[in-house]
């Protein structure tokens, strides 16, 4: 999908170009004030920008035309609670089939889905906080669009909740094969969700790629964080009946993931911080089950950008071509020595590899 | 006292407040939505002129609409003047900020995401405003006929210019108890303002309960 938009409001200009893919969950990320969401405002035709746009191949602005928001089919999230409030939860869903595109879910089906048969005659404005997310997120669904955008996806909830939301939608979105475009501050949403990142400044899309491309780019925020990550796809292969742990395929090494049984063949999506990864020399047993063969790509210290901080070092590692981040002291790389290009064995603490979601 | 003089005046005063209210729903709920959705510096003009009959003396409003109205007037043709539709005419100028108000307040209040969410869900400009804004401006809509309608009943300045105090015709029940006290017939005034402090108060403690606090909007 490609994006070319320019957007003037007040004191504040948006002029961004973007190209993302068709298929999987793209992030727009960025500091406050950046621009993310009228970019995505902008896409939905909610504001009226100049310029181009090209959605799931259908061009919805461009020379001569401009594409109304209601024939889009680009399914907006706001980040209010936008239920239709003296409406009941049957209306709410029944308006979104009624008004989207032929070809959707059925609205039972969809309901069901979300929890939310039981609940078909309450008046959405008596709903939980969490049931108006669901029931939003369900009524974009039965509208039948071509993209999803969310601005901020299910902030307002606690933290649990908003696992099980993010979870739902990875999972409702995959099964539909409906490509989604979200704009997140938080960290923690985006390296759940996102498979591509579209990164803003100061009203630009200053930097686009694949997730870990940006999340490892020492030009942008994410390589210094302490909570600084990659998130690699991981197939389960099969789980051990006396050790309790899942064997997960990632390029090419297998990792020991405690956790409940995961069905062989099922993609599982792997947040590896570079907090729980360490370096050795040696091909050590330890209570670190998991030691790969990795190469030494990059140091990153120092005052230089993506450095973690004084006495610490941020190490890019290359794992058969897949990225891996190990956050080790400064004193730890002198006394090993560590040097771009050294092959060494990267430690990764199994527990850590639990969090992410399929 | 006799029960037709009590009864005729009140029964049109009724009629007039139930067609006048009607009237300015029909006219107010679309303007009050244009004027909700309208960004241009002009809206600042068109509200002040349409909330003009809040502010003016009823008077000033009768001549204006007797000079439009009357024989030699350019609506003459109509033949309003001291007619039952004519008192509708000038209901309708002067009821229409208490209608109007509310309506546009309640459009108003609806927030622009919401409307936002249901564009990108499909909906059009039309099933926007039918089958989204006027369910959620409902209760808006409700406290403006209830205003209107209480506002109509109590008029006296235009009505009297328009209207005149034509027996079964014209003569309302404000007109009725004014009549009546210059005719020092204090039964009959007595009855009647009776009649209509109950009345308001009624649509009041509607209007109010309409309002309630932690009422779903």
């Amino acid at each position: 999908m490609k994006a070319h938009l320019v957007l003037r409001k007040g004191s504040f200009a948006l002029k961004a170009r973007a190209d993302w893919p068709d298929t999987g969950m793209t992030v727009i990320a960025g500091p406050s004030g950046a621009g993310k969401s009228s970019l995505l405002r902008a896409i939905a035709g909610l504001e009226r920008a100049q310029g181009e746009a090209e959605i799931a191949g259908h061009v919805v602005q461009g020379e001569g035309v401009f594409v109304p928001a209601h024939r889009r089919r680009i399914a907006w999230i706001s980040q209010h609670d936008d239920v239709f409030a003296p409406l009941s939860v049957r209306a709410n869903l029944a308006f979104a089939q009624r008004h989207g595109a032929p070809g959707g879910p059925a609205v039972e089906e969809i309901a069901a889905r979300f929890g939310l048969a039981g609940r078909m005659a309450q008046t959405a404005g008596t709903l939980s906080g969490g049931q108006k997310q669901r029931l939003i997120l369900a009524r974009a669904l039965l509208s039948n669009p071509r993209l999803l955008a969310l601005d901020e996806p299910f902030l307002a909830l606690d933290l649990e909740a908003r696992h099980r939301m993010l979870a739902l939608l990875q999972e409702m979105c995959t099964v539909r094969k409906l490509p989604v475009l979200f704009v997140s501050h938080d960290f923690d949403t985006l390296t759940q969700l996102a498979d591509f990142m579209l990164y803003m400044q100061g009203g630009a899309v200053v930097a686009q790629g694949p997730l870990n491309t940006l999340l490892l780019d020492e030009r942008l925020p994410f390589a210094a964080r302490a909570d600084a990550c990659v998130v690699l796809t991981a197939t389960a292969m099969g789980h051990g009946k006396a050790d309790m742990l899942n064997r997960l395929e990632v390029a090419g090494v297998c990792l020991l993931v405690p956790g409940r049984a995961m069905p062989r063949g099922r993609q599982v999506r792997l947040r590896l911080r570079a907090s729980d990864v360490s370096l050795s020399r040696q091909d050590v047993a330890s209570s670190i089950v998991n030691a790969v063969p990795v190469t030494v790509r990059k140091l990153l210290c120092g005052d230089m950008p993506g450095a973690p901080g004084p006495g610490l070092v941020h190490v890019v590692l290359d794992l058969h071509g897949a990225p891996l981040l190990a956050r080790i002291t400064s004193h730890s790389a002198s006394a090993m020595k560590l040097a771009a290009g050294d092959r060494v064995h990267a430690l990764i603490k199994a527990s850590a590899l639990g969090n992410g979601k399929a | 006292m006799k029960m037709a003089e009590v009864l005729t005046p009140l029964w049109l005063s009724l009629k007039l407040a139930s067609v006048t209210t009607l009237i300015l729903l029909l006219a107010c709920v679309p303007l009050g939505w244009a004027l909700a959705r309208w960004r241009s510096p002009w809206r600042v003009f068109a509200e002040a002129i349409l909330t003009l009959p809040l502010v003016l003396p009823p008077t000033v409003l009768g001549f204006y609409l007797l000079l439009l109205l009357g024989p030699k007037g350019p609506l003459a043709p109509l033949h309003l003047v001291f007619s039952f539709w004519g008192l509708v005419a000038g209901s309708v100028v002067f009821s229409l900020p208490f209608v109007l108000r509310p309506v546009q307040g309640a459009f108003e209040a609806i927030p622009q995401s919401l409307l936002d969410s249901a564009a990108s869900l499909g909906a059009g400009p039309w099933a926007r405003f039918a089958a989204l804004a006027i369910p959620l401006a409902r209760r808006g809509m409700a406290s403006a006929a209830v205003l209107g309608f209480a506002h109509t009943l109590g008029e006296f300045g235009v009505v009297l210019m328009i209207g005149g105090d034509i027996a079964g015709r014209t003569r309302v029940a404000s007109i009725a108890v004014f009549d009546a006290v210059e005719r020092l017939d204090f039964a009959t005034a007595h009855l009647m303002s009776a009649i209509l402090v109950g009345t308001a108060f009624l649509i009041l403690l509607f209007f109010s309960w309409l309002n309630r606090p932690g009422a779903q909007s």
